[in-house]
């Protein structure tokens, strides 16, 4: 029982450092291309939610956005508060969601609520203009893209998973 | 062994799964349709925003607005601005502008000018 408990909490902050490096690289790669991130970091997150389940998916994904935003800086300015957002709104959504959605459909679905909940940040606390609709429409027509690849490459490595015997699942 | 582990189970799409993403593709495209719409509104404006209240006035008609801190004058589709009570003054420095703004950092006042952007005439064609 305490074998199995340090196991896992081993494996978490695995999942954890591998959610940050994940992240950072989504930064790094977007560099050049503001305002647009990839999300490489919900790869993670899809395979907790389906390894060891909802619980255990929130506390990584509050951890990582935390960690990330010290790493890079960013912690308690906007851009912390509009990805807290975000991500806030995905954890609610995988939670319920999880039950009624395929792995892809949900994967999509949490990036365009995570687009929501940015939407709402911005849209309430720093531009207070109709014109950004646009914009953020743009975004979410791109996040459908994103998500289906994040989708399948979580349902891949799931897969792969369950064959070299980490977990005994019927995926 | 791994109890912690929980169960899977590979479910092929349902109905619930395309209706989901048919849901975000009308969603966001009616948030482009609501955009692209609101944005033919930003045509012969001129937006004051100063510290907080917003004010819209009309870019053809000529005349000058006395906002406290600056006098504003619009003429022949051009805006420019006077009477500025700040140290530098590099708000009446721009002179008059077409298309823009102009910001004033001490007295916080931001003025965008927003004319019709269809009007792009060809100056000179060289072959």
């Amino acid at each position: 029982m305490k074998k199995d408990k340090l196991k896992k909490i081993l494996f978490l902050s695995i999942l954890v450092a591998g959610a940050i490096i994940l992240n950072s690289t989504d930064i790094i790669l977007t560099l050049y291309l503001p305002y647009f991130q990839i999300g490489l970091s919900h790869i993670v997150s899809l395979i907790i939610l389906y390894m060891y389940g909802r619980k255990e998916m929130s506390f990584v994904v509050i951890f990582k956005v935390l960690l990330v935003s010290l790493i890079w800086g960013k912690l308690f300015s906007p851009v912390f508060f509009i990805s807290l957002a975000g991500n806030f709104l995905v954890i609610i959504f995988y939670l319920i969601g999880k039950k009624h959605f395929n792995i892809i459909p949900l994967s999509i679905g949490g990036s365009f609520f995570n687009n929501i909940g940015q939407f709402l940040i911005v849209y309430c606390f720093f531009i207070n203009n109709n014109r950004i609709l646009i914009f953020f429409s743009m975004m979410m027509i791109l996040g459908i893209v994103s998500g289906l690849i994040i989708g399948y490459i979580a349902k891949v490595i799931l897969k792969k998973l369950k064959k070299e015997g980490f977990y005994d699942l019927s995926f | 062994m791994f109890k912690l582990w929980a169960k899977i189970k590979y479910k092929k799409w349902n109905l619930r799964d395309y209706l989901l993403i048919i849901f975000i593709l009308i969603f966001s495209l009616f948030l482009f349709i609501i955009g692209v719409v609101n944005e033919k509104d930003y045509k012969n404006l001129v937006i004051i925003r100063k510290s907080g209240s917003i004010k819209k006035y009309n870019l053809d008609k000529n005349r000058e607005i006395d906002i406290g801190s600056h006098l504003v004058q619009i003429k022949n589709k051009k805006v420019r601005v006077v009477n500025a009570k700040c140290p530098l003054k590099l708000c009446e420095k721009q002179g008059w502008i077409k298309d823009g703004q102009i910001i004033c950092v001490p007295q916080k006042v931001v003025v965008s000018v927003y004319s019709k952007k269809d009007d792009k005439k060809i100056d000179v064609m060289v072959e």
